[in-house]
């Protein structure tokens, strides 16, 4: 190493001396930055996923009983509006309405607050629109008029309210201006169209009230008798609609036959009866989850197939 | 014939107001009127569809309670209020004897009172176990008819199935009780009906070496019975006119052997074919204007057809052998004989013309009179072998034998108009005495049908109007 060489490696090592010290100078200078802070947030654990929507939809009746603990009075009205479907009942009943209490609003499993409406009515109002039942008290009212409207659309609730019965009653002041605003009435129907916060049925669901449907009918079911050979190769699908008791809201109504042929024709009207027999002979369903009658997926109408074994 | 078929709606009515009654209500809503009337619900692709399979294979119960009449009248049948006993009685043997339906005990009937019929006691009719109801009244009318109402209820769906009302003379009272079984029995099994029919066969008695034959008529359950002939002369396959207004038959009359048709009517006797040479077996074609027999010709015995109102007959069979029992299809289109032109007694088909003849029959022992069924479905047949005969059904090509009977001497089937029931007279072995028997296709339903006398060749004539 001659005297050049070691000039330029004493220069080099004080530079880089220079620089380390520099640096460490302005990292020494930097404050200390914290931890990210950790944010709780709430998680909810399901053994079921459901793959639509399922927001809860707003009650009006829920709403409507909030803001007015105390049901205005209610003008009788001339005549209930005609019921639009033919009721098992052919007596009519011509006397006067009897006073009943409001009905008292489901506790909503999905809504645990409880709703004012809960309160004992003070002022038990008379419901002439509602059809009156003595000889089945504990049977919820049918609404007014037909209520085929898609239930389950919270766009179209307020449009159903508006055509129900009970929202053309007029009312009479009462002091409390709750039930005004956003156009709702105060008086709660009796639909059930909207009683469900709103989840679509899952297939677990389904699955457990169609066992439940099955083993209450299949007694029926078995009882019929087959009127000939080639019978068993007959199915009649039948749609029943249900009363949220489980009993038939109307008719069972044959949507279809399949499995006929010229052999065993002259046995379908016959099996249609047995299948009619069987749905109606053991109906109401008892224990059919109320959560579940009028959601997606639900048991407010179904399709039932008949068939003879074999 | 005073009978008549009302649609019971004007009937009832009258009768409601007759007995100051409420009138009954509109015909209950039909399931199907309902199905076509319903507005169609929300049934989208995703909805559940829970299938339910179930059902027995045994007799129905039913509940077939004594009919009420609106006012206790005597008129020549009887009382209205007896009458309304006998009505119910006469479905309940009706249905019983099918096989398909268990009537409930008369000790879980209950009293009907008139206005109940249309309104019917669901809840009580179903702690009996009944699931089908019988309902019905009976009135005498100021012209001396008789209406009979017939309601028919499935009493777990709490629906009317039927609601018929017939009017009828009191001489053929018993006609109603028969058309409401009918009209049951259709509208619960899906099959034709067959209550209100008759039966000819030969009515037997005296030793067996010196059978005395009589030709004879009744209803199907035995009643109204009365004999044709005296006996004098032997008579044989007597056969009911497809029109219910002449016997066909064989006739022995001095021991010459001849066709003769008997008029229901005038009660006039010809004879068809002659004794020109050995016939028998005669058979009408379904539309009465044929007749289609077998004749010994020159040692051939062959199948021949003739105009019913008489002529020259007409050769349809050709082959050496024995070709005798020839019956029509219900078209008209084919007949069904048997022949031993294979060396045994078989089943062939041909033509109406005699073309086109094939053998359907392969098994083993002999097949014999053949009877095509009014269905078409079905060929009945006696089947011989192993000492026994036996009364069988095959399909009109050959297949699907199956024995309906297991007895030592079953023969001679014919069938109901139905085509579900097959009547045959059966003779207990080394007796000689042969009775009268009907068996379902399902071959578990059999019945005694009773006779004054020994009966044989029964033959099931159609429904009548």
């Amino acid at each position: 190493m001659d005297r050049s060489e070691r000039v330029g490696l004493g220069v080099s090592i004080v530079a880089h001396a220079a620089v380390f010290a520099a640096l460490a100078l302005s990292f020494a200078k930097t404050p200390p930055q914290e931890p990210p802070k950790a944010i709780p947030i709430d998680i909810s654990l399901a053994d079921k996923v459901g793959l639509e929507s399922s927001a809860p939809v707003p009650s009006q009746e829920e709403l409507a009983a909030k803001k007015s603990p105390v049901e205005a009075p209610v003008e009788p009205e001339a005549a209930p509006p005609p019921s639009p479907e033919p009721q098992p009942q052919p007596k009519p009943q011509p006397a006067p309405p009897q006073p009943q209490p409001a009905p008292q609003p489901k506790p909503q499993p999905s809504q645990p607050k409880p709703a004012p409406a809960e309160k004992p009515q003070p002022k038990p109002k008379p419901a002439p629109a509602e059809k009156p039942q003595p000889a089945k008290p504990a049977q919820p009212a049918k609404p007014a008029p037909p209520s085929k409207a898609a239930p389950a659309k919270p766009s179209n609730a307020p449009s159903q309210s508006a055509a129900t019965g009970s929202a053309r009653r007029p009312i009479k002041p009462t002091g409390n201006l709750a039930g005004l605003d956003l156009g709702r009435s105060n008086n709660k129907t009796n639909s059930t169209a909207l009683q469900n916060p709103g989840s679509k049925a899952s297939a677990q669901e389904v699955a457990s009230f169609v066992g439940l449907i099955t083993r209450q009918v299949q007694p029926c079911a078995d009882r019929q008798v087959t009127p000939g050979p080639g019978a068993e190769r007959i199915r009649v699908t039948v749609l029943l609609n249900f009363k949220p008791d489980g009993s038939l809201a109307s008719e069972p109504q044959i949507r279809g036959v399949d499995g006929d042929d010229a052999s065993n024709a002259r046995y379908v009207a016959r099996v249609k009866d047995l299948a009619l027999a069987t749905f109606k002979g053991c109906t109401p369903i008892r224990g059919l989850p109320a959560d579940l009658y009028a959601v997606p997926n639900g048991w407010k109408s179904l399709a039932l197939r008949y068939k003879l074994p074999g | 014939m005073k009978f008549k078929f009302v649609a019971l709606a004007t009937v009832c009515f009258a009768t409601a107001a007759h007995a100051q009654t409420t009138p009954p209500p509109p015909i209950a809503n039909s399931p199907e009127a309902q199905a076509q009337a319903a507005q169609p619900a929300q049934q989208g692709g995703g909805q559940p569809v829970i299938d339910i399979v179930g059902g027995i294979s045994a007799p129905m119960p039913i509940a077939i309670p004594t009919m009420p009449t609106s006012a206790v009248v005597d008129t020549p049948a009887g009382s209205t209020d007896v009458l309304g006993q006998k009505l119910a009685d006469i479905i309940t043997n009706d249905l019983r004897g099918s096989g398909l339906f268990t009537p409930v005990p008369p000790a879980q009937l209950r009293t009907v009172a008139f206005p109940e019929v249309t309104a019917p006691a669901y809840d009580y009719w179903g702690g009996t176990g009944a699931q089908s109801l019988v309902q019905g009244y009976v009135r005498a009318n100021s012209n001396g008819t008789l209406t009979v109402g017939c309601y028919l209820y499935d009493v777990s769906s709490k629906v009317e199935l039927i609601r018929q009302g017939f009017v009828v003379s009191p001489g053929e009272w018993r006609r109603a009780g028969h058309k409401c079984a009918d009209a049951i029995y259709a509208r619960l099994t899906g099959e034709g009906p067959y209550f209100d029919t008759q039966v000819v066969y030969i009515a037997e008695s005296g030793p067996k070496n010196r059978r005395r034959k009589q030709l004879a008529i009744m209803d199907q359950d035995g009643a109204n019975h009365r004999f044709l002939t005296n006996g004098q002369s032997i008579v044989l396959t007597p056969r009911l006119s497809p029109k219910l207004n002449a016997i066909l038959y064989m006739s022995f009359e001095r021991d010459r052997p001849s066709i003769h048709i008997y008029d229901l009517g005038s009660r006039q006797d010809r004879v068809l074919v002659a004794n020109v040479a050995l016939n028998f077996a005669p058979h009408w074609s379904p539309d009465a204007r044929w007749v289609v027999f077998s004749m010994a010709v020159g040692g051939n015995t062959d199948l021949y057809r003739v105009p019913a109102s008489g002529g020259t007959p007409q050769r349809l069979t050709t082959s050496p052998g024995i070709d005798t029992g020839g019956s029509y299809s219900p078209d008209g289109s084919k007949i069904v004989f048997e022949s031993d032109r294979g060396g045994t007694q078989q089943l062939y088909v041909m033509n109406a013309d005699g073309s086109n003849q094939h053998r359907i029959s392969f098994g083993g022992g002999r097949y014999a009179a053949p009877a095509w069924s009014p269905r078409g479905d079905q060929i009945a047949f006696t089947r011989m072998g192993g000492g026994a005969f036996r009364i069988g059904v095959m399909n009109p090509s050959g297949g699907g034998e199956q024995l309906l009977t297991n007895s030592w001497g079953d023969e001679g089937p014919s069938w109901a108009p139905n085509g579900r029931v097959i009547i045959f007279f059966r003779s207990a072995q080394g007796s000689g005495r042969p009775d009268l028997w009907t068996v379902d296709l399902t071959g578990r339903a059999t019945r005694k049908v009773p006779t004054p006398l020994d009966g044989s060749d029964p033959n099931w004539g159609a429904v009548r109007p």
